[in-house]
């Protein structure tokens, strides 16, 4: 167990933007968030799940809806709050802890403003490590951990809590209910127990973004070394510089696609896009796939080593696209099918990246 | 300019295929066409067309090199990354290109620069079925094929129009109007044997165990050579000549010309087997008119009435001795050049193939007068000349008989002009015609000649020199020697070597033989023992 | 009857000005120091422009000015504000000001509250409007504070309760406070548009003041016209609404710069280089007006999202240092500055800079003395400027919003810098007469109109939509008093908003057009 430091919450917003891989929704409201949260209630205690009681309640926390509609609807906070009890409530039980489902982009952090308030620890782990649309893209849904009960609250009281036979199905129910909630609601599903998490989970992803932030910061200060030290330590790999020379935004079905296209700086010749729908899911060289969907691609500002999120995107940025190997725990049976290029609507294979092997 | 071309092997079935680049001035694409990237691969050639979806293109491009690949990108608006996939399959396997119906703006710049970069040409056509395009760029990548095929198909059609009975002339015109095209047959002296006199190849020599194209502008003559039998040499050519073709037309009449071949073969083959079975009929008949069964008397009647053959007179035979470059077959195919010859001087009577000749006879109303024998010798010398100078490589010799009646009659003249052949074929030369009356104290040597005791001691006599005589001019050389009465200076003349030559073989001769040559009895058998192994060799002169 | 305008800028060294007919031609201009009261500047700089110039030709008076920036930056003269945030239950979570710089917030926010109202993404309310609220908060800011900026959430699509609340606040308090509303201040981001809304009513008094000084200076000449402030996009608001909305003019400087620059060129559509002492700015005019930012613009600190051009700035000026180091040629961040009078090779001082650098490789004549830089190393004076070549060559890509090549203006006292081909630009225009752009820029300011709302188009189609957007634009841009024959579209941004039923797409359109003549 540790506690959160203001410091440790400026490197969580730089590595959940980078785990935003583009998308996840701008960290910068959760971050004030926490910070109020943290003033009017006091810190935040991070944790090992092995730390508690095996059959311990875990409860998880997050923003569900339209990035678009968030900033305009600033959470109220009481939704995270309300969802949570609910669930305990529901369960006839309390919680432990509180957990991140997404660890990448805000919803990264808005389990630590409800921490917070509840006095509740946050778990060192989560279901995705990176970001993704939608509820049933966890690594939970892999080993069979049903997504329900779950429910949604929105700032007024209003309040479901669902109880449905499958992930999908507790997406879409989620996502009807948010439409109707004012599309800036919290959800809080995969009720579990520490034990559970500790053996289904992803472990430390907390720690990571942190730890990975800390070593993007080093970068952004321009440290000697601190480029290789980041890349080795995210196990990522530099697969493309240049610079941006196409956007392409489409919408359909509710979902904004787009491409970006960048030119090699050095051979020009050579050309990349990447296909985004929310977040960054395919990097392509020369119409090869390079760099898929679960691992992660992040386009890096070649001068300010800054995350570039896709609604910043411009053209003439000068870039890094980076790969960056999912979390291991996603190598699992079913992982292709659920989070693959295919589960959204790719018609191409998934392409491993390389890692040391030190993982499993 | 005349360029010769012995085609070995068969050329691709689509030669000359359509490139991209004509493809797209071919006005294929009427609702109008972009390309859009990879301008420097539109002059590859399109061997087919292909459509499918843009979805899972690499499954619609994994085919043979040189596809053009329509597809169908309606569905494309936000996933435009297919087209970098479709452009890295087509690249992979050498597709010639990508046509896809889909709207301009959906090839983002990454397309176009890896297009550029592949050299992958891309065309986007904007609001037309994909099918419907795909159909008619078919056609145009097909049309050289369809020529083809149509051709080939006026060639089939024109063939089985041909009755069953019709001539070889009655095929090459069926033919030769069904594809616009004169066409010949010739033989191998490149003589017409059917068809239009104007298409005989300018020379022989283009004619070959394979076909060949000769272009001597504005001509081209193709050369399809025709086998009539099993591991047997082309002994026909068909030929066509066509003026200031294409490629693709040389190409396709090459094709009609093996399809007709087949068809002309059949008929020569049928042909020289109609002729094999009458000749051998005739051949049985005049065996049975030579050995005269009187039993047998009334069927041979009939058969003679049926072969037309006339015996109601003074019949006088000429038997016609073939040797050299001959066989049962090559008597048979020029039995027709003879009789041709035969006819033109009056020389009327049947012409009956035999193995080594053919037998013939003149029949007249009334006994000819003594003299007349000499006129029917100069007239038999003339039409044979006149057929050998057709007939290369023949040597023929000649016997006539006497004229004798009726059917009895023909039999003892028969035998008469075999005995009259003999003779002249013993003489050598190329060609000698001895009627049985000029034969005098020369009918002698029959007896010898015809003795197959006297062959078997001939062959002894002479069987030293005969195993050492590879070249046979050691045997040329002793009855040339023993002919000019021993004189070296005259035989050196007639064989046109030097004396001294004949005098070395002439020691040789002697060392060689067990006879005494200066002896005049044993020099008589020697001198006969030649003559008589000379016949029986069926070689007419040595002297080649 | 020929009709003048007179443009003055306020810059932060410089006051300019200068007097255009109705052709774009320059009459008179002058340049001279700013003062430290801006009025004395500009009563000066009318004095000198207007000599010999018809007065009673002149129809209207365009100001463009640094003073409200400079008070956020220097945290001077600013009022206290009253808070208003009209969204309760929701935002509770953040409250108004956070993120502030300490001091910043110490001196601005006098009082906050949020309370229930505002709308959600689809036009329903999150709450009712809580009138008494509005009249206690009213009433509570009177006699604290001078002005309040009320916001609420969804206001850009929808901004009843905005206005409601003033409604309510005047007539409980009448002209005690003056009253700022977001929706007319910033777009959607409700955080960003408060601070805006804020800043913007901090900046009441300033901006009263510089009118008031604008309108005595034009007074005492006994000119009675119409008179204008520039903002931020380069288009003109009428006096009354500069002191409504004074944070529209934070970055109008710039603009005034690129637009003079610009239409001294003859263009309407050009990449424009300022480079100054320390750095160089690069911007875009796209139709004649700079392009707008779209992330979110910190001014003083805070994060604001109205309209703002969008610059991209770097290290590179007349006065950047130079130096070499066995071979290892580092070029800046150090500068100078202004003191490259003095401290630069070619002036007799000891620092190498990209003065020195310029003038060894050709590029600057006639400044300082050429001798003492004769015996620089030319490998030195090659990489020096390979840099500068880059780096001008880096700016203008990631400025351009296509591939297109398109002309760069240099201006600016360092843009002897700018070599005279860079990659993927046209060519490199450099005015004369460059020095008076700003004011030029101001006299030659159209008036604009625009909005940013969300619609949704399966409700009445888009076309329908779109025209209902353009409409709005025009009718504002025309109230501005833009000639209503010659107003145009501008731009016209869609932004469709994922995840929002029946359509809903954030609609941004811009309008403008010159001002109308003035019927005497």
């Amino acid at each position: 167990m540790r506690e959160l430091t203001l410091d440790d919450l400026d490197d969580m917003v730089l590595g959940a933007t980078l785990l935003g891989t583009g998308g996840g929704g701008d960290p910068y409201i959760a971050r004030l968030m926490v910070r109020q949260a943290m003033e009017d209630f006091g810190s935040v205690q991070i944790i090992e799940p092995r730390e508690l009681d095996p059959e311990g309640l875990v409860l998880t926390t997050a923003v569900i809806g339209a990035p678009t509609v968030i900033v305009e609807k600033v959470p109220a906070g009481t939704e995270f709050t309300t969802g949570v009890r609910a669930m305990a409530s529901y369960l006839g039980k309390d919680p432990v802890a509180l957990m991140p489902i997404e660890v990448g982009g805000m919803n990264t952090l808005i389990p630590l403003a409800t921490a917070a308030e509840l006095g509740l620890p946050v778990i060192d782990a989560d279901s995705m490590r990176r970001a993704f649309p939608q509820i049933e893209m966890t690594v939970f849904t892999l080993a069979g951990i049903p997504a329900s009960p779950m429910s949604v609250a929105d700032e007024k009281g209003n309040l479901v809590v669902f109880e449905t036979i499958s992930n999908p199905v507790a997406e879409t129910l989620a996502r009807t209910a948010v439409m109707q909630l004012g599309m800036a609601n919290a959800i809080s599903a995969y009720p579990m127990t520490a034990g559970q998490i500790a053996e289904h989970g992803i472990q430390g992803s907390m720690s990571f973004c942190v730890d990975l932030g800390k070593r993007l910061a080093a970068v952004q200060r321009g440290e000697e070394g601190a480029f290789e030290e980041f890349l080795g330590f995210a196990e990522a790999e530099v697969f493309f510089t240049g610079k941006i020379i196409d956007i392409d935004r489409r919408t359909t079905e509710g979902f904004a696609r787009g491409t970006v296209v960048i030119e090699h700086l050095d051979d020009p010749s050579r050309t990349m896009r990447i296909e985004i729908q929310n977040e960054l899911l395919i990097a392509f060289e020369d119409g090869k796939p390079v760099v898929t969907t679960p691992d992660l691609i992040c386009l890096l500002d070649l001068e300010t080593a800054a995350p570039i999120t896709t609604e910043t995107l411009a053209y003439g940025q000068r870039v890094n696209v980076i790969g960056m190997p999912c979390a291991p725990e996603w190598h699992q049976p079913g992982m292709i099918e659920l989070v693959g290029p295919q589960a959204f609507g790719y018609d191409v294979e998934y392409v491993p990246m390389k890692t040391k092997g030190s993982k499993k | 300019m005349v360029i010769v071309t012995a085609d070995f092997a068969r050329e691709r079935a689509d030669t000359a295929p359509v490139t991209l680049q004509q493809l797209l001035a071919s006005g294929a694409f009427d609702s109008g066409a972009t390309v859009v990237a990879g301008e420097d691969g539109l002059g590859a050639a399109v061997h087919d067309v292909v459509t499918g979806s843009i979805r899972g293109s690499s499954a619609t491009l994994r085919t043979e090199p040189g596809v053009l690949a329509v597809l169908d990108g309606s569905d494309l608006r936000s996933d435009t990354y297919q087209v970098d996939m479709a452009i890295r399959g087509a690249y992979e396997s050498s597709s010639a290109g990508i046509v896809l119906c889909t709207e301009r703006s959906n090839i983002v710049i990454a397309a176009t620069r890896l297009a550029n970069k592949l050299k992958v040409p891309v065309i986007v056509v904007e609001g037309d079925d994909p099918i419907v395009l795909a159909d008619r760029l078919r056609r145009v990548v097909a049309a050289p094929r369809l020529v083809r095929s149509d051709t080939l198909l006026a060639v089939i059609a024109a063939l089985s129009r041909v009755v069953p009975t019709a001539r070889l002339d009655a095929i090459l015109e069926g033919v030769g109007q069904a594809v616009d095209v004169r066409l010949a047959l010739v033989n191998a002296e490149g003589r017409l044997v059917a068809g239009d006199s104007t298409a005989t190849p300018p020379r022989t020599s283009d004619l070959i165990e394979v076909p060949t194209t000769t272009v001597e502008r504005p001509l081209v003559y193709l050369a399809q050579p025709l086998s009539l039998a099993r591991r047997e040499p082309p002994s026909f050519w068909l030929i066509a000549v066509l003026k200031e073709p294409t490629e693709t037309r040389i190409s396709v009449i090459k094709d009609c010309l093996v399809v007709a071949s087949w068809s002309v073969g059949t008929r020569l083959v049928s042909d020289r087997l109609e002729r094999e079975r009458d000749a051998r009929f005739r051949m049985g008949v005049l065996n049975s008119i030579v050995s005269g069964q009187e039993r047998f008397e009334a069927v041979l009647l009939e058969h003679l009435a049926v072969l037309g053959w006339n015996v109601d007179g003074w019949c006088t035979a000429i038997h016609l001795q073939a040797s050299g470059e001959v066989d049962p077959l090559r008597i048979l195919t020029l039995t027709d050049q003879l009789s041709r010859a035969m006819a033109e001087r009056g020389l009327e009577g049947p012409i009956i193939e035999r193995p080594d000749g053919w037998t013939s006879w003149v029949v007249r109303r009334k006994e000819p007068p003594a003299a007349a024998y000499g006129e029917i010798a100069t007239l038999v010398t003339e039409a044979m000349s006149a057929f050998v100078a057709l007939a290369p490589g023949i040597r023929l010799h000649a016997g006539i008989g006497r004229p004798y009646l009726g059917l009895d009659g023909l039999r003892t003249s028969l035998t008469e002009a075999k005995e009259a052949a003999t003779i002249a074929q013993a003489a050598g030369g190329e060609m000698g015609v001895q009627h049985i009356d000029e034969m005098g104290v020369r009918r002698i040597l029959l007896g010898w000649y015809a003795s197959e005791s006297f062959a078997e001691f001939a062959h002894t006599l002479l069987d030293p020199l005969l195993s050492q005589d590879v070249d046979g001019s050691l045997l040329q050389t002793l009855e040339v020697y023993l002919d000019e009465e021993s004189s070296a200076t005259l035989a050196a003349t007639r064989m046109g070597v030097h004396r001294n030559t004949i005098l070395n073989r002439v020691e040789r001769l002697r060392s060689l033989l067990t006879v005494n040559l200066d002896d005049p009895d044993e020099r008589l058998a020697v001198q006969l023992a030649c003559r008589v192994v000379k016949l029986k060799r069926g070689d007419g002169d040595w002297s080649h | 009857m020929t009709q003048l305008r007179i443009g003055i800028d306020v810059g932060g060294t410089n006051t300019d000005a200068v007097v255009v007919d109705e052709n774009g031609t320059v009459i008179a201009a002058t340049k001279s120091a700013t003062t430290p009261d801006p009025s004395d500047g500009i009563r000066e700089a009318l004095n000198d422009v207007i000599q010999g110039v018809d007065k009673s030709q002149i129809t209207q008076a365009m100001l463009g000015t640094t003073h409200p920036a400079n008070a956020i930056i220097r945290r001077k003269d600013l009022e206290p504000v009253g808070v208003l945030r009209l969204a309760a239950p929701s935002s509770l979570a953040v409250r108004p000001g956070a993120a502030w710089p300490s001091e910043l917030h110490a001196e601005v926010i006098g009082l906050s509250e949020i309370i229930h109202g505002g709308f959600e993404y689809d036009g329903r309310e999150i709450a009712p409007l809580d009138e008494d609220a509005v009249r206690r908060f009213a009433n509570s800011c009177v006699g604290k504070v001078p002005s309040i900026a009320i916001t609420s959430a969804f206001a850009p699509a929808s901004f009843d309760h905005e206005l409601r609340a003033a409604e309510i606040v005047h007539d409980e308090v009448g002209d005690a406070l003056r009253i700022g509303l977001s929706h007319q201040v910033g777009s959607i981001g409700m955080l960003e548009r408060e601070n805006a809304t804020i800043l913007n009513a901090a900046l009441f008094g300033v901006a009263r003041a510089v009118v008031e000084g604008f309108h005595s200076a034009l007074a005492g000449h006994g000119l009675s016209v119409e008179s204008y402030l520039t903002q931020n996009d380069g288009t003109l608001m009428t006096s009354e609404e500069a002191t409504r909305l004074p944070i529209l003019t934070v970055g109008s400087g710039p603009t005034n710069s690129m637009r003079g620059a610009c239409a001294l060129a003859g263009l309407s559509d050009a990449l424009v280089i300022d480079v100054g002492g320390t750095s160089a700015d690069v911007g875009i005019l796209v139709d004649g007006f700079p392009r707008e930012s779209s992330a979110a613009v910190e001014v003083g600190g805070v994060r604001t999202n109205f309209r703002m051009p969008d610059l991209i700035s770097i290290g590179l000026g007349g006065g950047t240092v130079v130096t070499a180091d066995g071979g290892v040629v580092n070029v800046g961040p150090d500068s100078v500055g202004y003191r490259v009078i003095t401290e630069a090779l070619i002036n007799g001082g000891s620092t190498l800079t990209l003065s020195d650098i310029s003038t060894a490789g050709g590029r600057l004549s006639g400044f300082g003395d050429a001798g003492k830089v004769a015996d620089l190393d030319p490998a030195v004076v090659n990489a020096a400027l390979s840099w500068v070549d880059e780096q001008v060559q880096i700016l203008s890509e990631r400025m351009k919003a296509s591939r297109q090549a398109m002309p760069l203006i240099a201006v600016g006292g360092g843009s002897h810098l700018v070599p005279d081909t860079v990659p993927g630009v046209a060519e490199v225009i450099r005015p004369a007469h460059h020095a008076v752009a700003n004011a030029f820029g101001a006299a030659i300011a159209e008036a604009s109109g625009a909005i940013d709302r969300v619609y949704r188009y399966e409700a009445e189609g888009r076309e329908k939509c779109l025209d209902d957007a353009k409409q709005l634009a025009v009718d504002a841009a025309v109230r501005s008093g833009a000639d209503p024959a010659q107003v145009r579209i501008t731009s016209v941004v869609e932004v469709p908003m994922s995840y929002l039923p029946g359509q809903g797409c954030r609609v941004q359109v811009k309008a403008a057009g010159p001002l109308a003549a003035v019927v005497n």
